[in-house]
Order: structure tokens, then C-alpha cells, then sequence
């Protein structure tokens, strides 16, 4: 089976999060959960890789963390929420996708097309 | 949820005690038990769920950058092989020395009662033997304080057999960690139990001698072997009790101030949760009590007004409260926006 090649989708790991965020402010836990159900378990995000991106997106200025007692649990929880500059962060790093398929589409060949691959 | 606990403790091991790791700790932690009580809600094994956990959770040179602990890291791979070369003790390990402090302490606590108990022998021998026969009371004096001073020595010279520990050279496995602070967390209140039964009786020594203050004959036969009696036995649950609760603290001692294994420390224990200004400070402290033992006891036979020294009792626990109050570092909190 394929497996994703990490070195390619480290560069949009802040671009899947930030995306989550953009429906509203989420925790750590909540984000990687519905990073595996939209891509069908194909992609599961470290821990570690999640909290390094949460990290370095706050020192960028691209979301805030904040403190809150979880409705569920009553547990006190980091959440995290996006910011302007995030939300055009996010607008940026989708275009620049866009462009990046559009470019890489070119040159992979769709199956029966050219017969031996 | 202790596996995978004690897993991150493991990979924390030996980053140092900054804010910001504690916080990334925190927040991994959290991480980590919410998807441990999802798999577990989901009907998955603890074992399924904790090999999940652990798989899935990544690896620290992806974190260093973000906390700023690069060195740490590297230091650590470096360091992997040299750790190794400290001895790591085990749970059984941990509880042969135990054993062995705790077996010092008898005969160590026993030779302190047995010389205090030797004064009982001039003053009982001048009250019921003539005058000429004096002698006897110190020859049986002496005789205490031999067998007394045999008691303490043989107690220390043990003292070899635990040579890997005192020399820190070795350093405890994180079961042992768990189960050393767990022992220690048990003999606590028996601990205080002693002291304080220890306490009272050496404040309340002099009473049986006040009750029989009218019966002077009386007075000499019962009330100043009562007052030695109870000294000694006070001194022995005193001296027993701080012997056995430093084997446990000898014991944690042996981890890094910089691992995470040092949490048990402060997190275990009320009295360890706070930490001095300065190690001068901390020193003070921890021999604060045993100090006040030796001036009670001093004062107490030199003056031998044993119905008024016990005052020192009440004022050394509120200098203590002073101290204390002074001294303290109050814990770095770890500030959220």
C-alpha cells in the first residue's frame, strides 16, 4: 500500500490545521481526530509533529491558544483559535496548492493512459 | 493510562524543568489521554490502546526546535550510551535498601534511648542503695552507654553494604521511582504518627514527676525514671522515624534534578513540594526539627526544668512557620494567554 511521504506533507500540515480552525477554535486532540476522518485514516498526524505546528504557528502569529474548561470532559484544555493573519496565511499556502497540483498534474500519467505504468 | 504516562515521562527524561517543556509535556499528556479514552470508549484493549498511543505520538527531535531544547536532544543521544554506564536500580534494589536503611534505624534510634535510659541507674541506685554504694548507679550508667554506643556503631558500619547509592552512582528505574515515592507516601503518616508521639512524650516527661510532687520518696523512685522513660522512648520514635524517611529520600535523591522522574518529589509529598531560596536555605530546613530535638533535649538537662522547656516546642513550630514562609520559592506557574 502507498503510504504518504512525510517530507511532502510536512509542508501543509499548518495548512490542514489551519483549516479546522477556521470553523472555530479547537484543541489538540479534536484537530488530529478530524485530520484522520476527512482523509479516511489515510493520514494520522504525531503528536508531536501536531504540537511542534501549534508551537511555531503561535510564535508566526497565525493562531492564539487559549485556556478552557471542556464542556464534555470539565477538564481544563488548551484550545486554539485562528487569527487574521492566519486566515490569509491559510489563503496564501492555498493558492500556492493550487498552483503546485496544477504544476505536478502535468506530468503524472493517469492510469490505461499511456499503458505502461 | 500509566504505560503511556510513564512512557512520556521516559522521553522527557532528561529535558530540562523549563516552562515551556513542561507546558509541551502538559499538552502532549492531554493529547495522549484523550485519544487513550477514545480507543478504550471504543471497546479497544488497554494494551491496543496504549500501542496505538505510543505509535502514533512521534519523536522528540521534531519538538526540540519548538521548545527550544536542540542541545538537550542532542546531548541526550550522545549521552544515551554514557546514562547507561550509571547502574539502574530496580524496584528490588530499591527494596533491599530500604531494608537495610530501615534495619540501621533500630539499633541506630535504640543506642540513643539505651543511654538516656542510663541515667535512670545513678538515680534509682542513690535513692535504694546506701550512700557508700553510689558507685553502682555510675558503673551501671556506664555500662548503658557502652552497650548504647556498641548499638550505634554497628548500626552506621552497615553503612558499606550501601555504597552504590551514597555515592550516587547510580540511578533509579521508573517503576522504582513510582514505587519508592509510593512507600514513602505510606510510611508518611506513620511517620508523623511517631514524631509526634515522640514529641509529646519528650514534652510531656516531666508530668509524671509534677503529679508525684508531694510523695517525695515517691517522687525519686517513680517520676525521675518515668521522666527518662519517656524521653527515651520519645527520642527513639524521633531518631527511627527521620532514619527510615531518609532511605526513601536518599532514594529519589538519586534522579536528576533535570528528569522528569524528579517530579515525584515535589508532586508526592507535601513537604517536598517546596523548594528553598538557596541550598543553604534548604539545608536549614530539612535538619530544622532534629536541631530543635538536640536544644530541647540540652537545655531540658541542663536547666532540668523540664515543666518549662517545652515551651521551645510551640516556638520553634511557629519560627518554622516564619521560616518557612520566608525562605520558600513559590513554583514558577506556567502562564497560559
Amino acid at each position: 500500500m502507498t503510504e504518504i511521504s512525510s517530507d511532502i506533507i510536512r509542508g501543509y500540515n499548518d495548512t490542514m490545521i489551519l483549516f479546522l480552525l477556521l470553523k472555530g477554535p479547537s484543541y489538540g486532540y479534536e484537530i488530529s481526530k478530524q485530520i484522520r476522518n476527512l482523509t479516511d485514516g489515510k493520514y494520522i498526524i504525531k503528536e508531536t509533529t501536531l504540537y511542534s505546528a501549534f508551537t511555531r504557528m503561535e510564535k508566526n502569529g497565525y493562531v492564539e491558544s487559549f485556556s478552557q474548561i471542556s464542556e464534555d470532559t470539565g477538564k481544563r484544555r488548551t484550545y486554539y483559535r485562528i487569527t487574521t493573519h492566519g486566515m490569509e496565511y491559510y489563503r496564501q499556502k492555498r493558492d500556492e496548492w493550487v498552483l503546485t497540483k496544477e504544476v505536478i498534474e502535468k506530468f503524472i500519467t493517469k492510469e490505461n493512459e499511456n499503458g505502461s505504468c | 493510562m500509566e504505560a503511556v504516562k510513564n512512557y512520556l515521562d521516559r522521553m522527557f527524561a532528561n529535558l530540562p524543568n523549563t516552562p515551556s517543556v513542561m507546558r509541551a509535556k502538559d499538552e502532549l499528556l492531554q493529547m495522549m489521554e484523550d485519544k487513550y479514552t477514545e480507543l478504550i470508549a471504543e471497546g479497544k484493549t488497554e494494551n491496543e490502546a496504549v500501542g496505538s498511543v505510543i505509535s502514533e505520538f512521534g519523536n522528540l527531535d521534531e519538538l526540540a526546535e519548538a521548545l527550544g531544547v536542540e542541545e538537550e536532544v542532542q546531548k541526550q543521544k550522545e549521552e544515551a550510551v554514557e546514562t547507561k554506564e550509571k547502574t539502574i536500580l530496580g524496584t528490588e534494589e530499591a527494596k533491599k535498601y530500604i531494608g537495610i536503611k530501615t534495619s540501621q534505624a533500630l539499633p541506630i534510634a535504640l543506642g540513643v534511648a539505651l543511654i538516656i535510659l542510663g541515667f535512670i541507674c545513678p538515680v534509682l541506685v542513690s535513692e535504694i542503695l546506701p550512700d557508700n554504694l553510689d558507685m553502682i548507679g555510675v558503673a551501671g550508667m556506664f555500662a548503658f552507654d557502652t552497650a548504647g554506643v556498641i548499638l550505634i556503631v554497628l548500626g552506621m558500619m552497615k553503612k558499606k553494604e550501601l555504597k552504590n547509592v551514597n555515592d550516587k552512582e547510580s540511578t533509579l528505574s521508573v517503576d522504582a521511582t513510582r514505587y519508592v515515592a509510593d512507600e514513602r507516601d505510606r510510611f508518611d503518616s506513620t511517620r508523623i504518627v511517631l514524631l509526634i508521639t515522640g514529641i509529646v512524650l519528650c514534652a510531656g516527661c516531666w508530668l509524671p514527676s509534677a503529679v508525684l510532687e508531694n510523695y517525695s520518696r515517691a517522687e525519686n523512685l517513680v517520676g525521675a525514671p518515668m521522666l527518662f522513660i519517656m524521653i527515651a522512648i520519645g527520642v527513639f520514635m524521633i531518631i527511627y522515624s527521620s532514619i527510615c524517611k531518609n532511605a526513601y529520600d536518599d532514594l529519589l535523591d538519586l534522579n536528576d534534578k533535570g528528569s522528569m522522574k524528579a517530579q515525584y518529589k515535589p508532586q508526592r509529598s507535601s513537604d517536598r513540594s517546596v523548594r528553598y531560596i538557596s541550598p543553604a536555605a534548604d539545608f536549614v530546613m530539612s535538619v530544622y526539627w532534629q536541631t530543635i530535638t538536640c536544644i530541647y533535649l540540652m537545655v531540658s538537662f541542663v536547666t532540668f526544668a523540664w515543666w518549662a522547656s517545652w515551651i521551645i516546642w510551640p516556638v520553634a513550630a511557629i519560627v518554622y512557620v516564619i521560616l518557612k514562609k520566608k525562605l520558600i520559592v513559590r513554583p514558577e506557574v506556567i502562564t497560559e494567554q
